[in-house]
């Protein structure tokens, strides 16, 4: 007989990332224990809402499986006499699992004979040892544990009951003081207090009848279904936010949408402030406008219950109107002093101690944005990019730099291209961002995130596994993609250098320049290998990347272009074929020879001849795409002559002969084509 | 009938004091809010059981808008219980007293949302949530983890009600002037001229040096009346010789006065981000020997409440 096991921890309200964490997590340290304790089971589902976390383990066995094991004893030598007899050390062997001699045999292992027996624990019933599946569902890592009344427990928040049932057995467990049993609890105010669930197969659906919908997915439908319903019937619709929807899954033991309004004259904010305003505080879902877009004057509130609709409404409607008046009047607050009368205001910010100040990175993103446009106004306006840093609106809302500076700079009678510009600065903000459009914007992107790279490396500030604090993962992927997407190229050695040295002419101590790039590289190199493996193979990316000088971005790219190019031809993989042939000859005889100065004359072969002419034909294509980043036309070019002259060379040609003379020609031709080609990209890696 | 503000408070002392706490009053010193009074902060420490509400005038001296705007105050008013060790049922009875201040929550939509609490000054933190009315933040709620650097056991349950807020709500206003105190008296009557003239104070017109004077002679004290150098820190081995002489109460309030007068500071803009945390460094070291000394004492005296019984105990 198989039975369902229902696990439904209750609780205080979770935090809205702890139960989509629980719910990660319980499933794998569930299954992990019934592994342990040789317990069979079918799927394994996890389930939540604020005020519980479940689990349901499909077909769970009703024994353990019986363990049967080896276990090895003393050294044969030592567990038999002279005769072959059984020794004491046997006999006690033996014994001690419930054995006789004649149980023993023999194995041998590395370190050499010895007697061994075969044990089988018979296992036990499934509900005698679930308690510690139970435990195990309950350890799970929160980011932030705490203790609760006297109790030394620890967990997301109280633990308030506990469900434990296999079948329509209730397991004896105790967990915070709160032993099993086979009732839960319903929606806090909709149902009755207690909620008979009596067999774990019961447990949504009874669940259901009290007003919760425990499965997160189920929710999460229900809420956009009715989200969709009522926005279209306004004519209006909420924008694709899957943060914001997730949170008010997790918010809400079942979801009631109801639509909300605001009056029309909040509109005159940047709709970025009123979406801020809403989402930020208030988990409050904008609408807007099914014909033009825009932004409009409603909104969705998800409330945990039906309550009294229109009293809720009414609520809500009045805190959002606090809100927005609040935003309205930090906005004209902070109109009333231009951004530039604010510049100075900016050494109050600690960049890092180490580092200065926002106004000396101000500063020095002014100097670098210079190396990467011609326009002497990007030093001035680089001032500009961070003043919104003091604002009171961004204070409220981080999530507004650069939005709010544009509009401020725009009030206050900036150009539009320079409000542009100090908005394109904070771009990409996230990997789906885009990236800035004008080359101001783009400059100012880029140095300001090579400043920080720069400056954190320099003081050895490294990301460490998850732990990313100054953001240099977000930081280098944005510079890279400014280089891939946006209008300029940037060369990471001499940008490295050009940072440097603006870091020590402030008057910074940075790490040796050196040591600090090679650091900078190796991130970069990093970020640049995973960013590019997302669109184009991983060995082409590698291969790549393994040639690439660490010079100009948009270089490694088309090589990575090219490369990819000629895979889809198929070329690329012979290619790879035969270079890495070459590769490995040349590697291996490295220190035999010279490289320097193949002589036709000691040709013997046509094949010798063949590949030395084609490879004259085709180097100085190759030298020449180096400069021109013609990367393509040089390939198709060694596709077409190189390949199948090594091809063949492959074929007729014995490179490793007896007279070294003849030997280490062919190995000077083979070491050259290697070396140049390998300029390009280090092919030998392909396919690897 | 429409539940004044001081018939909100009344309703408030009436429910818990029959839930069994002591009822005290507010603390005498500048403070921005209710965790700040002795009642909680130092009972919040050390193993003895302890229940008790109050109302807390609290200020802040950055959130002043000259009364001119609708709901933000430099002073206001919070509820305030503490309940330790922090009943199983603690969200329960919270519920209970909505009711008791005339809300239903059936009908209305009421939340639990994490929001967990951390003072930089006090050195102390915990978990909890705010609680959402409609939409409406309306209380805090916390299980205090750490006071002064020290873990709380047993954990103490605090529950912050804004009381304006709440009457706000309960009254359909719009504006925090607007509401009624008392039959015919409104809150703009009581507190709109002191709103203007406090926010222009602490805006305009408060002397930096005096405050920054008054911060250092009353952190010199505190630590003067605590009989501790301050220089040693804090070191886990510090040795209290003898604790009953120390003035904890004293020196507690002179770490309240200190951040009083660093709020105002704040407030006038008088300080740099740097000197800013530097100046709150300075009171939770202050605060956390408070709680060092206090902790010490209460064990010298036998942790007294330990073996008592009635209100505001087990």
């Amino acid at each position: 007989m198989k039975h369902t096991l229902l696990i439904e921890i209750g609780v205080e309200e979770l935090p809205v990332s702890f139960v989509f964490l629980a719910i990660q997590e319980m499933p794998l340290a569930v299954k992990e224990a019934l592994h342990r304790l040789r317990l069979d089971h079918g799927q394994i589902h996890a389930m939540g809402t604020p005020r519980r976390l479940a689990i349901i383990v499909k077909e769970v066995a009703e024994s353990q499986r019986d363990l049967e094991e080896e276990v090895i004893g003393p050294p044969k030598s030592a567990a038999f006499d002279a005769k072959g007899e059984p020794t004491r050390a046997a006999h006690g062997f033996a014994q001690k699992h419930g054995k006789t001699t004649s149980d023993l045999y023999v194995i041998r292992n590395e370190r050499g004979e010895y007697v061994a027996l075969r044990r089988v624990e018979k296992g036990r019933k499934a509900i005698e040892v679930l308690p510690e599946v139970v435990y195990a569902a309950a350890r799970i890592a929160f980011p932030k544990s705490m203790r609760w009344s006297s109790l030394d427990f620890y967990f997301g928040r109280p633990i308030q009951w506990l469900v434990a049932l296999l079948g329509d057995e209730v397991i004896d467990v105790t967990l915070a003081e709160r032993k099993a049993e086979a009732w839960s609890r319903g929606h806090r105010f909709l149902a009755q207090d207690r909620v008979w669930i009596g067999h774990a197969e019961n447990y949504v659906d009874a669940l259901r009848r009290a007003h919760v919908i425990v499965d997160v997915e189920e929710r999460r439908r229900l809420l956009k279904q009715e989200l969709e319903a009522k926005a279209q019937a306004l004519g209006l619709f909420a924008e694709e936010d899957p943060e914001l929807i997730d949170a008010n899954v997790m918010l809400v033991e079942k979801p009631h949408v109801l639509i909300g309004h605001f009056d029309e004259l909040f509109l005159s904010l940047p709709e970025e402030v009123i979406v801020s305003v809403m989402r930020g505080h208030q988990r409050y879902i904008p609408l807007r406008e099914a014909k033009s877009g825009k932004l409009a004057p409603r909104y969705a509130i998800v409330a945990n219950t039906a309550g009294d609709p229109e009293e809720i409404t009414r609520g809500n409607d009045r805190v959002l109107r606090a809100r927005l008046k609040d935003a309205r009047f930090f906005v004209e607050e902070d109109l009333k002093v231009p951004l530039r009368a604010r510049v100075q205001e900016l050494s109050g910010i600690v960049f890092h101690s180490q580092l200065g100040s926002m106004l000396d990175k101000v500063h020095r993103m002014g100097e670098l944005a210079q190396s990467f446009v011609e326009n002497s106004q990007v030093r001035e306006l680089a001032a500009l990019t961070k003043v919104d840093l003091l604002t009171l609106i961004v204070r409220e809302f981080p999530e507004l730099h650069g939005v709010m500076g544009r509009h401020y700079a725009r009030a206050q009678g900036e150009s539009n291209e320079e409000a542009q510009a100090i908005f394109e600065h904070c771009l990409p903000r996230t990997a789906s961002d885009l990236v800035p459009r004008s080359a101001s914007g783009a400059a100012l992107a880029l140095a300001d995130r090579l400043d920080t790279l720069v400056g954190c490396l320099g003081i050895g500030l490294l990301p460490t596994g998850s732990a990313d604090p100054f953001a240099l993962r977000r930081a280098a992927i944005g510079a890279i993609r400014i280089a891939l997407e946006g209008p300029i190229d940037w060369d990471l050695r001499r940008s490295f250098d050009a940072a440097y040295a603006i870091y020590s002419r402030q008057g910074w101590k940075l790490d040796d320049s050196e040591a600090v790039w090679k650091r900078f590289e190796e991130f970069l190199r990093g970020r640049l290998k995973s960013h590019l493996s997302e669109s184009s193979p991983s060995d082409i990316v590698v291969a790549c990347l393994s040639a690439w000088p660490s010079t100009s971005i948009r270089d490694f790219l088309l090589r990575v272009q090219a490369l990819s190019k000629m895979r889809s031809t198929g070329e690329l993989d012979s290619l790879g074929v035969v270079y890495r042939r070459a590769h490995h000859i040349v590697e291996d005889a490295r220190k035999a020879f010279q490289a320097n100065g193949v002589n036709p004359a000691l040709f013997k072969e046509e094949a010798e001849w063949m590949l030395y002419k084609s490879f004259a034909d085709v180097e100085d294509a190759i030298s020449a795409s180096l400069q021109h980043k013609n990367y393509e036309e040089a390939l198709s070019l060694v596709g077409l002559k190189l390949y199948p002259a090594l091809d063949r060379f492959f074929a007729e040609v014995f490179v490793m002969v007896d007279d070294h003379v003849l030997r280490n020609n062919r190995l000077k031709l083979l070491s050259r084509i290697v070396e140049v080609l390998g300029q390009i990209a280090h092919f030998h890696l392909i396919g690897r | 009938m429409r539940v004044t503000f001081q018939e909100l408070i009344l309703r408030l002392e009436r429910f818990w004091s029959e839930k069994g706490c002591l009822i005290v009053q507010p603390y005498h010193s500048e403070v921005g809010a209710g965790t700040f009074n002795p009642a909680t902060f130092l009972r919040a420490l050390g193993p003895e059981p302890w229940k008790v509400a109050y109302v807390e005038p609290s200020r802040r001296p950055g959130d002043g808008r000259y009364g001119e705007h609708p709901n933000r105050l430099q002073h206001f008013h919070q509820f305030q219980v503490l309940l330790k060790p922090s009943p199983l049922d603690i969200q329960d009875l919270y519920l209970e007293s909505l009711r008791a201040i005339g809300t239903d929550p059936a009908r209305h939509d009421i939340r639990f949302v994490e929001d967990d609490w951390e003072s930089p000054t006090l050195g102390a933190w915990g978990l909890g949530w705010q609680v959402w009315l409609d939409g409406l933040e309306i209380s805090q709620f916390t299980y205090f983890q750490q006071v002064g650097g020290f873990d709380c056991r047993p954990v103490s349950g605090e529950l912050t009600y804004g009381l304006e807020r709440i009457a706000m709500y309960l009254q359909g206003v719009e504006s925090v002037f607007d509401l009624e105190w008392a039959e015919g008296v409104s809150y703009g009557e009581i507190a709109k001229r002191a709103e203007w003239e406090w926010s222009t104070y602490y805006f305009e017109r408060a002397d930096v040096e005096f405050h920054r004077n008054l911060f250092d002679r009353y952190e010199e004290e505190g630590w003067a009346l605590l009989g501790i150098d301050r220089s040693e820190g804090r070191s886990k081995e510090r040795r209290l010789a003898e604790p009953l002489r120390a003035l904890v109460l004293p020196a507690y309030d002179c770490a309240v006065k200190c951040s009083h007068h660093f709020n105002v500071l704040d407030a006038r803009g008088a300080l740099s981000l740097t000197e800013r945390q530097r100046y709150v460094a300075r009171v939770r070291h202050l605060a956390r020997a408070v709680c060092e000394v206090y902790l010490a004492q209460r064990e010298a005296l036998g942790f007294p409440l330990l073996h008592s019984t009635g209100p505001g105990r087990g």
